[in-house]
């Protein structure tokens, strides 16, 4: 049998709750900042805790870590294609030509 | 090996285990980008409308929806101890604790139906249809609330999937059909489960906090 065919052992159930225990901390804490006035600040710190959250759920409860090498490239690709589509998209946007302005409308004939 | 039997075009349980494994990752990518399109819809909006997508989110039920964070945070972890349970073989307690998770969820549904209740009574309807446009006329309003209610709809029927999955495979538990050296089946189903979380949890800030 393969390394990559090895069932997944099983992990301490402490961690995971230690894991759920984090994740609601961090959730408790995205919470409590948005009743804190940062402006833009606070959309990055919201997103910047997701992100932890992200990770620990990827990690501990999806055991990303232990996965087999081919299952972590199809992660990966997937990851890569999101990072793609996202950057092309932000280019279009910050590199787009303003519209051109709308014509003058033409102006009533006047009736005879 | 084992008693589990595998499928005939498997040479073992271990390469069954393997390949459902890589199958199951390669679908959650796949639903990675369906969310990606939404994602990325949000942020054009967002960097189009600052000022709308700001009173869209004040105008958010934060309360419910953080509720429905700390819930699909917790139903997470229950779900992965299951997992934890079922592969050490006690099928008891894994069963009990997906039926946690899936009280969970159902209460996580049950919240997001209070939530769209709430936004119909306060005339917010997608499409920038309903009263509450005529008094609150910013533009890019009505592109908050569109996305709002077809990002977390997409988001609550994957809830309801994840349900009827969960379901599913604690009874295939129940009866005996999966056990300790089967336990990649209930893997795969909370594979799915934590997707669901981690869509949740960018929807949360972006829709109900900042």
């Amino acid at each position: 049998m393969s390394r990559n065919e090895q069932a997944l052992p099983p992990s301490s159930s402490g961690r995971v709750l230690a894991a759920g225990a984090g994740l609601l901390a961090l959730a408790a804490a995205s919470y409590a900042l948005s009743f804190v006035r940062l402006g833009a600040l606070g959309l990055g710190l919201a997103l910047a805790i997701a992100v932890l959250k992200a990770l620990v759920v990827l990690w501990v409860f999806m055991q990303f870590g232990r996965l087999p090498a081919s299952a972590k490239l199809a992660a990966l690709a997937a990851f890569f294609m999101l990072a793609l589509m996202l950057s092309l998209m932000a280019a279009d946007i910050e590199l787009r030509e303003p519209a051109p302005a709308e014509p003058p409308a033409a102006a009533p004939t006047p009736s005879p | 090996m084992n008693g589990a039997r595998h499928a005939a075009h498997f040479e073992s349980l271990a390469q069954q285990d393997h390949a459902t494994r890589l199958g199951m990752w390669v679908f959650l990518g796949s639903e990675l980008l369906l969310f990606a399109g939404l994602f990325a819809l949000y942020a054009a909006g967002r960097i189009a409308h600052p000022a709308a997508f700001h009173e869209g989110v004040a105008h958010a039920e934060k309360s419910i929806g953080s509720l429905n964070t700390a819930v699909l945070l917790t139903s997470s972890t229950t779900v992965a101890l299951a997992v934890e349970s079922l592969r050490r073989d006690r099928r008891a307690l894994s069963i009990a604790l997906l039926a946690v998770t899936i009280a969970l969820g159902a209460t996580f549904f049950g919240l997001k139906l209070t939530e769209y209740g709430a936004h119909f009574r306060a005339g917010i309807y997608p499409g920038g249809a309903g009263n509450f446009f005529t008094s609150h006329a910013a533009p890019g309003l009505p592109l908050f609330w569109t996305l709002y209610f077809v990002t977390t709809g997409l988001h609550a029927a994957h809830v309801c999937v994840g349900l009827g999955v969960l379901g599913l495979t604690a009874q295939a538990v129940a009866r005996g059909k999966i056990g300790g050296e089967r336990a990649y089946v209930l893997e795969n189903a909370a594979l799915y489960w934590h997707l669901v979380d981690l869509i949740w949890i960018f929807l949360w800030p972006l829709y109900y906090l900042a």
